[in-house]
């Protein structure tokens, strides 16, 4: 059964700000965040019957909003990324620059970009949520020993990607940017 | 943050931010709070959640929201009429899809591949960026744009896809549009790899426009009829300039 409009106040009463508040801190901008926390609730309303059987209402909103906010970092990023190259310089290179210097964040967006959503799932309850592997196995529905092995095959990416000088890079992205 | 990782010695984010929203009991709940008392940081973070105000709630705009995650209309009273014209104008898609007329909405507006003389696509064949034509392309073809500029200092180029994302190409990286110096048809530096968003693709060039209120009429316009309220919004005024590219499924 679909939740009533008081039922979708009394959610939105409850959780819209702090949802707002996660959001905003991937995002980094009101508007962004408040069309993330929009969306969320939409979902919410259109996923009616499973919602209700959620004990954590908080966890499972959590977690489609978090997808929301990564696909927008990633539609982002994809401003950068998708242009590459100018128009009599093909083909467009696939590869990361290896160069050391200024394209280091974008090259650490790129990283994440490319990662698989799951992983960037794993990496962002991990590292930028402070989650244990057991929350962040339990929030994406996988297994801890699954946690471990996407995470170690992201860092290993990572080091083999990135400089010395991008590796700093890849913990300002976290602590500050992201 | 740092890349340690939590191995239970604390409440991570998600742990505070349940707590902030009351989600909390018993022995979870006390062990928030015996570390909340000890950590001012995490207790800066619990009351920054607590005190942020979210926009009104806007019931018609989820509702609405809600309703097009499924392409369907919205559930209410004395839907007979309105349920009846829905499946009438699904039957009618179908036949269009049958007929093999890709780009047709369900309520009829005609978003197939249109020549714009405001904003041209272009598509790399052969080593050369050739003018868009209609054909189908996907995921790793790549794209360049060119913009009829007529007394126009700056552009937006931006595209919304039919999940209704909007992605910005022009400018490359802040707010301000990309400025334009000459006027005349211009190419923008640069070409765009495609990625797997499902078509058809609107793409349009928006002058004398900041990005963020480039991509709030936009999104506004995705509100609003989905692709053909953005194709609508694109090609009603002087300012604006539209070209559909289209997606092999």
């Amino acid at each position: 059964m679909e939740l009533t409009d008081a039922e979708v106040a009394d959610l939105y009463d409850r959780y819209a700000g702090i949802l707002l508040h996660r959001c905003r801190s991937i995002l980094g901008n009101d508007e962004d965040a408040h069309d993330a926390v929009q969306e969320t609730f939409a979902r919410v309303i259109h996923h009616s019957e499973s919602f209700r059987k959620q004990s954590s209402p908080l966890t499972w909103m959590y977690r489609i909003s978090t997808n929301l906010c990564l696909n927008q970092v990633r539609n982002r990023g994809g401003r950068s990324r998708k242009l590459t190259d100018r128009h009599h310089d093909v083909p467009v290179p696939t590869e990361l620059p290896v160069d050391e210097g200024g394209t280091d964040r974008a090259r650490v967006l790129a990283l994440l970009e490319r990662a698989d959503p799951q992983t960037r799932e794993v990496v962002m309850y991990t590292y930028f949520d402070d989650c244990t592997r057991q929350e962040t196995a339990n929030l994406v529905g996988i297994s801890v020993p699954t946690v471990r092995k996407r995470l170690d095959t992201f860092l290993r990416t990572a080091r083999r990607a990135l400089t010395g000088a991008a590796a700093v890079a890849l913990l300002i992205l976290w602590q500050g940017s992201l | 943050m740092d890349l340690q990782i939590n191995e239970g010695d604390r409440p991570s984010r998600l742990q505070l931010y349940r707590y902030a929203a009351g989600e909390l009991e018993g022995e979870e709940r006390a062990a928030v709070e015996a570390h909340l008392s000890t950590d001012d940081e995490a207790r800066a973070f619990v009351d920054s959640a607590r005190a942020t105000r979210p926009a009104p709630l806007d019931l018609p705009d989820l509702r609405d929201r809600a309703a097009r995650q499924h392409h369907a209309p919205p559930k209410g009273a004395n839907r007979s009429w309105a349920a009846f014209l829905g499946a009438l104008v699904v039957a009618a898609a179908a036949l269009f899809a049958f007929l093999g007329l890709p780009g047709v909405e369900p309520d009829g507006h005609d978003i197939r591949f249109r020549a714009s003389d405001g904003l041209q696509l272009y598509h790399l064949s052969d080593r050369t960026l050739e003018r868009y034509d209609g054909r189908l392309l996907g995921e790793g073809d790549v794209i360049g744009f060119k913009v009829r500029s007529v007394d126009h200092d700056r552009v937006v180029v931006l595209s919304v896809d039919s999940r209704g994302t909007v992605s910005v190409f022009h400018p490359t990286d802040g707010e301000a549009g990309s400025p334009l110096t000459e006027d005349g048809l211009v190419a923008l530096p640069g070409s765009v790899v495609l990625d797997d968003a499902p078509g058809p693709e609107v793409f349009v060039a928006v002058f004398d426009a900041d990005v963020p209120a480039a991509q709030a009429e936009a999104r506004r316009a995705w509100q609003s009829g989905g692709l053909s309220g953005v194709l609508e919004w694109a090609t009603s005024g002087g300012d604006r300039a539209a070209e559909v590219l289209e997606r092999r499924p």
